[in-house]
Order: structure tokens, then C-alpha cells, then sequence
């Protein structure tokens, strides 16, 4: 107890030491207490709201280990944190270090070697968990729980309470969003992971907590987890109360760090936020954007408008050659063509007529960007059984997860990569590339070859963003003003150094997409069954139109109508660019719109920091009454892509089916 | 005038020139018009209803054959594309051969010689196709239907087919589907319907001699460019009604160079009512085959099971073999009668496969035998949870397996990517199992997995649940020339094959031994008695077909009243398993509770809702919000039980039940209140709870 001290810092940080013998970090925002007997994280109050993340004591976590025993084959060996002998505790400014050495399990037969140093510090946001793995034992450390969370209360159970990342959103209460299989999980479980998700986002309507890596290139892969214990209540229903059959309900988080630390080895953890915040899912979001690097490159003007897209596969250079014609008539400007190469024996060939074809379209006005897949391997060709079948990405056991993909770490695949593309000519009179990059397809997080450069279990996606940045390096090589460098949007710290991404979520997790990158051209696809919706949705969220009318056939001119209301909302983007395109997007804001089956969002222009309302319609049956809740509706007049000319504002408006109203200040 | 009496000649004139062209095949039920110059199915119309499937003469198709030739180039033929062909018209059937396909610019040495009849059963597709050529010839569809239109009055319009107990459902219409299929004989029928009234499809295959896939597309029509796009083009399903439904039975042939393949009848016929309607064509002609396995006594009476797991691939070891006992008597306490013991083998639950050896880890085979014998005493029965479709990837036994593992077309190995367990690591797919998929038309696998088998009878166990024994991962056809079997060889038939050899094991070991499996398709409970899993919304369509066959159901959530009234309703064994078969029966004491008085209820009238025949909602008329019910009748007298249950968690709800032209004494109990007492016509049934009416 005498090695307590108090600490105050200049964030009016406390760090003290309370009745229950509990160690205290404290600001204006939050307060988390510890249990100095077992560092448990015994209570965390957000103090904006006065939410109880962690509310009963006796629910307590500290961490937990996987330590897989090769003896006895036991893989599932959970070192519990709070099982533990108390650990040593330092302070530090505004932060508290737990030492906990000697760690067993019920199924070890001895102690083991391993120390877990875990290091909790108040941060202006909220805490930030750091800490290391020194294993000295013979086991590996697989993955550390930490933070670990012995539950998350409902802050509300009269609204959802959800789990949201950049690429989904998953309910958590009432209906907890169970993801696994029940034959592998005790309980009802629901994961996500970073960075390819970017954060995790635990939120209702007002309130939440936001969870993330520390820096833009983390080194492992952490996977975040929520587990319902005792189970559902009723089917897919949580319980209501506190206690169900005699156990404590609650929703358990863990953040669990990967690391496939081997026995010897020293494994630093990448740092995670927990950040606190007031208000809506956004709210968190700013605090992630805060924290992360932007963008410092500039890229070419031309990408910086409102654009029309049309994604194409061709055999051939003249095939590209029509498709530019028909484009021009339809306002299409930058055509993203497929199959314009060929995987022989030995390096990559493109199609006949190329380069024709792309100084053809350059002729008509129309840009060319190419779409390539630096690491994708082609397994029926010679070369792919001689040389390449050894740089597939492999699993602990020595098996393939796929064999489409090469193992981006491998410096061998790096040098391939760049020899075999750097020698087609069509990417340097080409507009650019759009790169579908390994997105862990086949479950890919890893890498476990002994022979490709990297340490066991490696994550993949940061060989993938060393390929990028060489390849992106190379294009831009060739032509720094004109070339750009897209992807699909796979994480979110590629657009470091991408142009820009074709976005592949689907439409409820748009508004997020363009909160977390305001100014970052994003393209949508433009489906023909949806094509009314889905030009709505790119408009609201300041994307750029990328048709892709495959049904039956691909051509734009069977599609008078799509063409026509892309060409009107195109128009209608340049006609009122400074509210809606050179503005920044808020996206939906709680309360500002009233009416059925609408969308919205808000912008507000750079130029001269007016507000405008995009409002969408997304019924395809109904019109609706659209009622913008403001004070002073005479200040607000309206238009729409069919009707641009601006009409004074007089109270409700009824907008058609699959149609849209802007608002705009005056 | 004179301009419109010219255009009626002249449409006159085109009537009887199609007339003319076009052959009507028809029975009580349907009427079919072909074309004669392609063998086209121009018409094809439900006589009691009217509904014309194909309501555009031109959309009607004949065949397409998917041909690879020797040089690698792959076709896709229309039978309109080709010349005339020969025609036998004989009274109820057409013969159509075509001597030679079209294939781009040349002609190929392919006889295709497709029959069309109509029977009382509907009007059938079979035919014979001899491949002289160098080619493969991949895929034949026969029948091509060229459009599904939608019937008047269609608020829905469902592709449903028979999987895991229930029915697969897609959309057709309002909504947009895409393309989808249905497997044959795997998914035994097919049902394309609007509940009013449907098609049936199906192919009168027994034995798997053919895979058949079962896929409809929806594709634009003119129209559709010309609307798609509008604000209002959706108002109404403007644009869905825009486009075609098309159906193709695909044969999938992939017939070698010098090789003659005889198809298996397809029936297509027309129904008037809903799904249950369809359903009762297949359990006619079902009557013609099906042979119903011996079954031990025990499984024909009321029963309960829970599904315990010992141990999982990742080695997280539940308990210990001598610790079953517990769970035994906790089994005898609660009135559960048998334990599905999973994770037994070695290296624990999907791992080690196809190895059925203890994993010595939980305890020795001596100890467990005993646990079996004294389980058994005490009136409880271990069923041993088998796999035998897979082999682990990543276990040292996988060399002596390899050679068994089906090959795709392209000659890679056909793998699975292995289930998650318990890590974090092993949950985001990390570190998976993974299996080769086996081809079961290896005789020397078989012989193999005999032995494996044979372990598990070894083991005194008085039955097996044979896991994933319906499917194969989508593996259909092995490509393997090392198996002994023609390339391709039809996976399905192979575990065909082994599950009649498992029976005759059981009949040599133990006739007593329960073959169990995971939602078997029809065909095979011939030898597989079912376990699945199921929410109270599904069809009982499996239960509909065969009121006799055991099935048990797992209930796995706290208080879920609804999942056990549910098992009352459609006369399934409740499967506890609590903690997601981890846990201990008291873990959810309150379902439990409730589901012991559900089994007394059964038990003591178990003449009116355990042996008797399943109708599904036929024979009784219900209303009230929230309910769901069924329809009982004993097989004695035909006295029926209406078992009506509200769903609402909430909520109570009135209900207002009539056994159709009954004009019987009527009682009412209730799994809380078990004494009958007369009932008037309706009755207030309390959040999830149910309540039973039956004739006297």
C-alpha cells in the first residue's frame, strides 16, 4: 500500500487510491477504477453522460492470454488475468503499470515464465492500453486480451445499443448480433477487427465508447469481441434483467491483440484508445479522425470534380474504343476498365489495340483508368507451379488460404510485382489505376511461411500497403499531376496514399465512409435495379456516379432514363457545387428532417459557410412530406436534380418516389 | 375497316399455321403445347386454374447444351439455334432427335434424343444423349421452361425446395432474386408457387443417378430498359413486372468423349392450393419407393435428448469421460432420455477426421464403454456424434487419406475451409481445420469408413448422429479418374451407398442402433432417423411428408417457450442444449421446467400427438394474432388434435379454433393444466404458451 502515490497532472488527472482499495485514473471525462489485488478494471464511468460502462465491481477484468500447450495439445489455455497473483503496480504520469509475472492456468501443470506488462494511461479522449510480452516460458503467447471489459452495461434498454465499425453496424441490444457458430462459442459472440475495420464503436443514440489502434501502420491484428453471457433469454433476445437463472447478465468486450509471440521473444503491444464521447456514432468518429494521419499528398485536379464513372470489361482495344463513344454521349468521363490484360506463362500481356484504344478515348475527352490486382497469381499457368505456388499466403499448418493471392510480405513477390507491371506499357498512358487489393480474402489476416521475409503470423495487409505504396510510388511516376491511384476501399489508412476507392459497403454505412474522409473522391456503383437509389445515395454523400448497368449486357444507351437523371444530378451537383460538392459534408444530423423513408445529410459550404439539406426519398412507392425542422424556414429555399431552379421554402414538400430535394441556405 | 379485317385474317391464319406446327400433350391436370419444329415449350396451362405458366408463346424454349471441345472452347447452345429434328409422335409422347449439334460453325457428333410425355403424374422430360464426339459435353437443360409468368392475383411468388427438415425459400416475385437453384433428388422437389396455387417439379430418381440442378434466373425484357431508371419506375413493381422468370433443369452431365448417358425422368405438373398441395404429389409417388428403416422402441415413444460436447478442435476439454455419468443423472432427473455426445473422437470436435478413436486424452475406450453400459441401465442413451465426410487437413492421418478426396473439373482438390472454435484466432478463420471432401463414390474409402464405423458399434453405444451427413460442402461430382467410378462421379450417390452399408452393419452389430443424421434429405431416412434445428417459423415440410420419422430439435436459449411448443406442434424430440451444448441441464431451469411438462402431456396422449398423423395446418381453421398451430390425426379413428400456440412474448391472445366438419365432443388441456375440459370454440392462451383441443 505504501507504494501508492498520488499523481496530479495538468489535465486535472488524478490517479488515487479509495476505500476499496482501488486505484483511480480520473479527468473531467471519465473515471476508471482499478483493484490493486488484481488490476481489474473494477468500474468506468463516462462522466459526460454519467453511463456506467463498468458498473458492478464483481464483474471485474484484467486481461487474459492465450498460451496454446504443445505438451498436451491443448490449445485452448486461457491465462485469466484476474486468477492471477496480484500484480506489481507502478505509477506513472497519469498512468498506472501492472506487472504480472509467473502466469498459470488450469491446465498448465507449472507456473510459466511469461510477464505481461499492461499500462493504462488517461489520454485526452480517454485510455489508452499499452503494454508488452516478455515470454520466457515454452509456450507461445497467441493473442492478450487487453483491454478486457468484464462487461458493458446498457446504457438505455429503451433505445438499440450497437456495435459499429467503418464497414458495418451490429445490434447488441435487445437482439445481440450473434455472428458465430454456436457449435465454437459458449456464448452469443460478435467480433470485428482493425485495422481493416478502422474502429469499434459501442454506441446507442447519445452516447458511446470508440475503440482503436494507435498510429496508421499498427504491426498486429486485433480482434474485438463481444460475448452475451448466459445466452439469449428468448430466441436472439437478450435478457432484460440483471440476473437470468442465477447469473449476472452482461456483455463482456475484449480487445485481443494477436501477436504469435514464440517462447524467447519480446512483444510490444500496439496501443488502443478507448475514447469517451456525448453524442451520436459521429461524435466518435471525430474522435478517431482526430487521431489518425492525413493525407499529405496532392492529387490531380481532374479527380477533385464531380464525375461520371462507368465500369467496363473488355477482350480487346476496340471493345474500349465503343465503350468510350458510347460514353461520350451519355456524360461519362473516366471509363474503369476490366480484362485489359492477359496472364501468359511467365508476365502479364495486355489485350490487342491498347495503347490505340487509350489515345482514342483521350482523343473523345474521355479518362481511362485501369484496374489491376497487384498479387493475384493465376494457378493454372506453368510458372505459377514452378515459382510462385511458394509465396502462397500459408496458415499455421502450412496450408494455403487460398491460391489466388501471393504473400504480399514476401520481398520476392514485392520484386515481382514491380518487375511484371511496370513492364505494361498501358499503365503509363493510362489515367491511372484502381487496385483490388487481398482483402483477407479466404480469411488471409496472416501469413505463417517460414520462407517469405516475415516473422510467423505476420498480418498480410501490411505487405499489402508496403505493395502500394511502391506500385502507387511507380504510376505516379508517370505523370505526378495527371496520374491517380484508387483502390476499393478496403482499410481506411490506405487513403494515405490513394487517390481515392470505389466504395464496396453497402449504403447505411456511406455516411460514415465520407464523415472519416470528407474530401476523398469515393466512388459508388450504379446498379440497374437500384440505379435511381443508388445515384441518390452517391449525391447525398458527395460520391461520384459509377455505372455498372451489367443486366443482360452492359451499355448505357439501353438505359435512357438512368443516363438521363445521371446527367440531371451531375448538372445539378455543378450548378450548386459550393453547397454540395466544395463543402463539407456533416452527414445526417438528429432532428434537422421529418417525413417517411428519408435520408438525409448536411453540408456546409466552404465558401461561405451556408447550410444545405440533401433529402432523399428512398421509398420506391410512396411519395413522402419532407419537413426541414428549422426556426426559420423562409431562410431556406429548394430545388431538386428535375427542378433545379431554386423555389422559396414554404413548410412541407412533398418529394416523389426514389427522388431528391435539396434545402439550401440563403 | 378493310385494314382491320385484313389484320384478323391474317391473325386467323397465324393461329392455325401455329396450330398446326405445335403438339398439345394433356391429362387432368395440365396442358401442354409443343412446338414441332424445335421441340419448344410453348404452353403450358393448369386446368383448374387457368394459370398459363408460359403466357408468351415466344419465350417458350426447347434445351441448351453446355459443350466444351477439344480445343478448350466452351458453348452454350439453344435448341431453337438448331435444325429441324426428327419427330416420333406417338399418342402421349413426343420423340425429338436431333443427329448432331450446332456448335458455332461446325457440327458436332452428338445424338440427342429427347423424349416429353404426359402421364397422370404430369408431363415428363427424360430422354437419352450419346456424346460420339471429342468433346464434353457439360450441362443439358431438358426442360428449358422460357418463362414462369405470374399468376393473377400473386402477392408472393416462391422457388421453395426441401432442405434440412423445412423449406429453402426465395423470392421470385415482387422481389428480385437473380438466379438461384434447387438441388435433384437432394432437395426431392421443387415448388414454384404463389401459395394459391404452384408448380411442382421433380425428377424420379431413387438412387442419384443423375445430379440435376434446379435454376430459375430472371432476366429483363424490352420493357424494362425502357422504364428502369424513372422516379416511379418501382411504383407498383413497375419494374419488376418488366422482367421474366426462366427455369432450366439442368442436367449436369460433364459426359466424357464416346459416352452415352440415359436421363432421369423430370416431372413437371401444374397444382391448384398451397405448398401442401405440391407436397402431396411427392408423397404420392414417395408411397412407390420409400422403405422405412427398422427403428428401436424407444425413439417411437416420447422422448428428449440434450447435446453435450466433451471437446473441440481447439482442445478446450469440457469434461472428462468419467464425469459423463453426471450428466447422466442429471438426464435421469430431468426426464431427458439420451445425450448426443459430441467431440468424443480424437482431437475433439471437426478435428482428427475421419478418425472415430477416443481421444485418449477424455479417458480410455474400457472406461468409456463401461459409461455407455451404465448410462444405458439406467435408461439413457450416449449417441455417439460421427462425421465421416471429411478428412482433417491438418492431421497426421491425412496421407493415409489424401487419395480419397474428390476433385473439381479442373482437377484441384475440393476442400473445406474447417469450422471455429472457442479462440479469438480460430473464430476469425486463422486457423481453421481444414478438410479434403470425400468422394463416397470410392469403394476403397467406403471400405475404410466401414472400419471407422465399425469402432463406434464396437463402442456398445445404442446410436450415432451422424453430422453433416447431407451435404458435401458443395461438392457434387469428383473428377478423380482414381476412384473407380465413371468421371464424374455423383458424390450423393456415393453417401447413397454408405448409409445402406452403415444399416447393414446395424443389422449385423446391433439392429437396434439408432442412425441418426443432421437434417438428412429424404431419400436417405430410409436409414437416417433426423435431428435439426429450427425457429417456430419454418414449414414442417419434412414432418408433412412422413409423420412417423423421429426428429429431434434443438432448443437452446433460457426461456424460449415458443422453440418447445414448437416441438409440441410438429411432434419433434426436444434437444436441450444449454450453453450451446456446453452447459448442464439446470443451466436454463425454466425451459426445462417447461418442456418436461410439454413431454407428460405427450406422453399421456401421446395417441393424438406423438403416433399419430401429422397434417400440418390442413383440417383445422384457427385465428387470433400471434398464433401458430397443427393439425393431428389419430391413426385409430381420425379424431383430431389441434395444438395452437401463441407466440407473442408479451402478450396474450385470443384464439377462435374450429376442427373442420367435426362434429365431435371437444376438449381442451393445456401443458400447465393437464385435465381436459370441455371446449366451446375459443380460448385465451397466455404469452408463449399453447393449448391443445382434441376430439373425444
Amino acid at each position: 500500500m505504501n507504494r501508492l502515490i498520488f499523481l496530479w497532472t495538468a489535465l486535472s488527472v488524478s490517479l488515487s487510491i479509495n476505500a476499496r482499495e482501488a486505484l483511480i485514473l480520473e479527468n473531467n471525462l471519465l473515471k476508471a477504477e482499478f483493484d490493486v489485488k488484481n488490476g481489474s478494471l473494477i468500474q468506468l464511468v463516462n462522466k459526460a453522460t454519467g453511463w456506467k460502462i463498468v458498473d458492478r465491481a464483481s464483474l471485474g477484468q484484467s486481461f487474459e492470454l492465450l498460451v496454446p500447450l504443445s505438451d498436451t495439445d491443448i490449445r485452448f489455455n486461457v491465462v485469466k488475468g484476474i486468477e492471477q497473483k496480484p500484480p506489481v503496480i507502478e505509477k506513472q504520469t497519469g498512468g498506472i503499470v501492472f506487472n504480472w509475472s509467473g502466469l498459470s492456468a488450469k491446465d498448465m501443470k507449472e507456473v510459466a515464465d511469461i510477464t505481461f506488462k499492461g499500462i493504462v494511461c488517461l489520454t485526452e479522449n480517454g485510455l489508452e492500453y499499452s503494454g508488452e510480452v516478455i515470454n520466457n516460458s515454452p509456450y507461445p503467447v497467441e493473442y492478450v486480451a487487453w483491454p478486457f471489459l468484464g462487461e458493458v452495461s446498457i446504457p438505455d434498454k429503451n433505445q438499440p445499443f450497437y456495435h459499429s465499425t467503418r464497414s458495418d453496424a451490429k445490434e447488441l441490444f435487445p437482439h445481440f448480433s450473434n455472428e458465430h457458430g454456436y457449435w465454437g462459442v459458449d456464448y452469443p459472440t460478435s467480433t470485428s477487427h482493425l485495422p481493416e475495420h478502422a474502429f469499434a464503436s459501442v454506441h446507442n443514440r447519445e452516447q458511446g465508447f470508440i475503440v482503436y489502434g494507435k498510429g496508421n501502420f499498427p504491426t498486429n491484428l486485433i480482434i474485438n469481441s463481444f460475448e452475451l453471457i448466459p445466452g439469449f433469454e428468448l430466441r436472439n433476445t437478450n435478457p432484460y434483467s440483471d440476473e437470468m437463472d442465477g447469473q449476472a447478465v452482461r456483455i463482456q468486450f475484449k480487445s485481443n491483440q494477436v501477436i504469435y509471440n514464440q517462447s524467447g521473444e519480446k512483444t510490444i503491444l500496439n496501443p488502443v484508445h478507448l475514447a469517451l464521447y456525448k453524442g451520436s456514432l459521429y461524435s466518435g468518429i471525430t474522435l478517431f479522425k482526430k487521431a489518425k494521419s492525413v493525407s499529405v499528398f496532392n492529387s490531380p485536379e481532374w479527380i477533385q470534380d464531380p464525375l461520371t464513372w462507368q465500369n467496363i470489361s473488355i477482350n480487346n482495344g476496340n471493345e474500349l474504343i465503343n465503350y468510350a463513344k458510347e460514353g461520350v454521349k451519355f456524360g461519362v468521363d473516366v471509363l474503369l476498365v476490366r480484362g485489359w490484360y492477359r496472364e501468359s506463362n511467365g508476365n502479364l500481356q495486355e489485350v490487342p489495340g491498347m495503347k490505340e484504344a487509350i489515345d482514342e478515348c483521350h482523343k473523345t475527352g474521355i479518362r481511362v483508368v485501369l484496374a489491376t490486382n497487384w498479387t493475384a497469381a493465376n494457378k493454372r499457368l506453368t510458372i505459377y507451379k514452378q515459382e510462385l505456388n511458394q509465396y502462397l499466403m500459408l496458415d499455421p499448418f502450412g496450408i494455403s488460404y487460398n491460391n489466388s493471392f501471393l504473400c504480399p510480405l514476401s520481398k520476392r513477390v514485392q520484386e515481382k510485382v514491380i518487375e511484371e507491371w511496370s513492364a505494361l506499357q498501358s499503365l503509363r498512358l493510362a489515367d491511372g489505376v484502381i487496385n483490388a487489393d487481398n482483402n483477407h480474402s479466404d480469411k488471409s489476416y496472416l501469413c505463417f511461411a517460414h520462407n517469405h521475409d516475415h516473422r510467423y503470423g505476420e498480418p498480410t495487409v501490411n505487405g499489402t500497403m508496403d505493395t502500394d505504396v511502391s506500385m502507387a510510388e511507380i504510376i505516379r511516376g508517370y505523370g505526378k499531376e495527371s496520374k491517380v491511384v484508387l483502390g476499393f476501399g478496403f482499410m481506411d489508412m490506405q487513403n494515405l496514399m490513394y487517390d481515392g476507392y470505389q466504395i464496396s459497403s453497402s449504403a447505411p454505412q456511406f455516411s460514415k465512409h465520407r464523415c472519416l474522409n470528407p474530401a476523398t473522391p469515393i466512388l459508388s456503383t450504379v446498379d440497374v435495379r437500384n440505379a435511381r437509389r443508388d445515384i441518390n445515395f452517391a449525391l447525398l454523400n458527395r460520391f461520384n456516379i459509377s455505372y455498372e448497368l451489367q443486366f443482360q449486357r452492359n451499355h448505357l444507351e439501353d438505359y435512357p432514363h438512368i443516363t438521363a437523371y445521371g446527367r440531371n444530378v451531375k448538372s445539378f451537383r455543378n450548378q450548386y457545387g459550393d453547397y454540395i460538392w466544395d463543402a463539407e459534408c456533416i452527414g445526417p444530423v438528429e432532428n434537422l428532417v421529418e417525413g417517411n423513408d428519408l435520408s438525409h445529410a448536411m453540408y456546409i459550404s466552404k465558401k461561405n459557410g451556408k447550410k444545405s439539406v440533401v433529402v432523399v426519398n428512398t421509398s420506391t412507392n410512396q411519395s413522402s412530406f419532407v419537413t426541414l425542422k428549422t426556426n426559420a424556414p423562409h431562410n431556406f429555399v429548394y430545388a431538386s436534380p428535375e427542378n433545379p431552379a431554386m423555389q422559396p421554402y414554404h413548410g412541407s414538400l412533398e418529394v416523389q418516389p426514389q427522388s431528391v430535394i435539396l434545402f439550401l441556405e440563403r | 375497316m378493310k385494314n382491320i379485317l385484313f389484320a384478323l385474317i391474317c391473325f386467323v391464319y397465324t393461329l392455325n399455321i401455329r396450330a398446326q406446327e405445335s403438339h398439345v400433350l394433356e391429362n387432368k391436370d395440365l396442358k401442354a403445347r409443343v412446338h414441332l419444329n424445335d421441340a419448344a415449350l410453348i404452353g403450358l396451362e393448369s386446368k383448374s386454374t387457368g394459370w398459363n405458366v408460359i403466357s408468351t408463346a415466344t419465350y417458350g424454349q426447347s434445351f441448351e447444351i453446355n459443350v466444351k471441345l477439344s480445343d478448350g472452347a466452351f458453348h452454350v447452345v439453344n435448341g431453337k439455334s438448331q435444325n429441324k429434328p426428327e419427330i416420333k409422335i406417338n399418342k402421349d409422347e413426343l420423340i425429338f432427335v436431333w443427329d448432331g449439334i450446332k456448335v458455332g460453325s461446325s457440327v458436332v457428333d452428338i445424338v440427342f434424343e429427347g423424349r416429353i410425355k404426359i402421364t397422370d403424374r404430369g408431363l415428363i422430360y427424360d430422354g437419352v444423349l450419346k456424346n460420339n464426339s471429342d468433346a464434353v459435353v457439360e450441362q443439358l437443360s431438358w426442360p428449358f421452361i422460357g418463362e414462369v409468368s405470374i399468376p393473377e392475383k400473386t402477392d408472393q411468388l416462391l422457388f421453395q425446395y426441401m432442405n434440412y427438415t423445412k423449406f429453402n425459400t426465395n423470392e421470385l416475385y415482387p422481389g428480385y432474386s437473380g438466379r438461384g437453384w434447387s438441388n435433384l433428388p437432394e432437395h426431392s422437389f421443387t415448388l414454384i408457387h404463389n401459395r394459391k396455387q404452384g408448380l411442382y417439379l421433380s425428377s424420379e430418381d431413387v438412387k442419384f443417378e443423375e445430379y440435376i440442378r434446379c435454376e430459375y434466373e430472371t432476366l429483363p425484357t424490352t420493357g424494362f430498359s425502357s422504364m428502369a431508371g424513372e422516379a416511379g419506375s418501382k411504383k407498383n413493381n413497375g419494374e419488376r413486372n418488366q422482367m421474366k422468370i426462366q427455369v432450366k433443369v439442368a442436367r449436369m452431365l460433364y459426359l466424357q468423349p464416346k459416352l452415352e448417358v440415359v436421363f432421369m425422368p423430370v416431372v413437371l405438373t401444374p397444382y391448384s392450393g398451397d405448398w401442401h398441395k405440391g407436397a402431396d404429389i411427392y408423397k404420392k409417388w414417395r408411397k412407390t419407393w420409400y422403405v422405412a428403416p427398422h427403428r428401436p422402441e424407444w425413439v417411437k415413444k416420447v422422448n428428449a435428448w440434450q447435446q453435450l460436447q466433451i471437446n473441440s478442435s481447439e482442445s478446450n476439454i469440457n469434461f472428462k469421460i468419467k464425469d459423463l455419468n453426471q450428466y447422466v443423472d442429471e438426464c435421469v432427473k430431468y426426464g431427458v432420455d439420451a445425450i448426443q455426445l459430441t467431440g468424443w473422437t480424437r482431437g475433439g470436435q471437426d478435428r482428427g477426421l475421419p478418425s472415430h478413436d477416443l481421444d485418449p486424452r477424455l479417458g480410455t475406450v474400457d472406461e468409456f464403454k463401461r459409461v455407455i453400459a451404465d448410462a444405458n441401465k439406467k435408461g439413457i442413451k450416449i449417441l455417439l456424434f460421427t462425421k465421416f465426410t471429411w478428412v482433417d487437413m491438418t492431421a497426421d492421418l491425412y496421407p493415409d487419406w489424401a487419395s480419397h478426396v474428390a476433385w473439381n473439373n479442373q482437377g484441384d482438390t475440393c476442400r473445406h475451409p474447417g469450422y471455429n472454435y472457442n479462440t479469438y484466432t480460430q473464430l476469425l478463420g486463422i486457423n481453421t481445420r481444414r478438410f479434403g471432401i470425400f468422394c463416397m463414390m470410392d469403394k476403397d474409402l467406403r471400405i475404410k469408413l466401414h472400419a471407422a464405423f465399425q469402432k463406434c458399434l464396437d463402442l456398445g453405444a445404442p446410436g450415432m448422429v451422424y453430422d453433416e451427413n447431407q451435404h458435401h460442402a458443395g461438392t457434387m461430382l469428383c473428377f478423380n479418374p482414381n476412384h473407380g467410378h465413371q468421371i464424374p462421379g455423383f458424390v450423393y450417390k456415393g453417401a447413397d451407398l454408405l448409409g445402406r452399408e452403415f444399416m447393414a452393419m446395424c443389422k449385423q452389430s446391433n439392429p437396434d442402433f439408432l442412425m441418426v443424421g443432421e437434417g438428412p434429405y429424404d431419400i436417405q431416412s430410409q436409414y437416417y432417423s433426423t435431428y435439426t434445428r429450427a425457429d417456430y417459423n419454418h414449414e414442417p415440410v419434412l414432418r408433412y411428408i412422413d409423420s412417423d420419422i423421429p426428429i429431434a430439435c434443438a432448443v437452446t436459449d433460457h426461456y424460449d417457450k415458443n422453440q418447445i411448443n414448437m416441438c409440441l406442434a410438429n411432434q419433434y424430440a426436444i434437444s436441450y442444449e444449454s450453453r450451446n451444448f456446453k452447459g448442464h441441464l439446470w443451466e436454463f431451469p425454466r425451459v426445462i421446467a417447461y418442456g418436461k411438462q410439454v413431454d407428460d402431456l405427450r406422453k399421456k396422449y401421446s395417441d393424438y400427438l406423438w403416433e399419430a398423423e401429422f397434417k400440418d395446418t390442413i383440417g383445422a381453421v384457427v385465428s387470433g394474432k400471434d398464433l401458430k398451430y397443427t393439425v393431428f390425426a389419430r391413426k385409430t379413428d381420425g379424431k383430431k388434435a389441434v395444438v395452437v400456440y401463441n407466440t407473442n412474448t408479451k402478450e396474450e391472445n385470443h384464439a377462435e379454433i374450429s376442427i373442420v366438419g367435426s362434429g365431435l365432443r371437444q376438449v381442451i388441456f393445456s401443458p400447465e393444466k393437464q385435465t381436459p375440459v370441455a371446449f366451446g370454440g375459443t380460448v385465451v392462451i397466455a404469452p408463449q404458451s399453447a393449448i391443445v383441443v382434441i376430439e373425444k
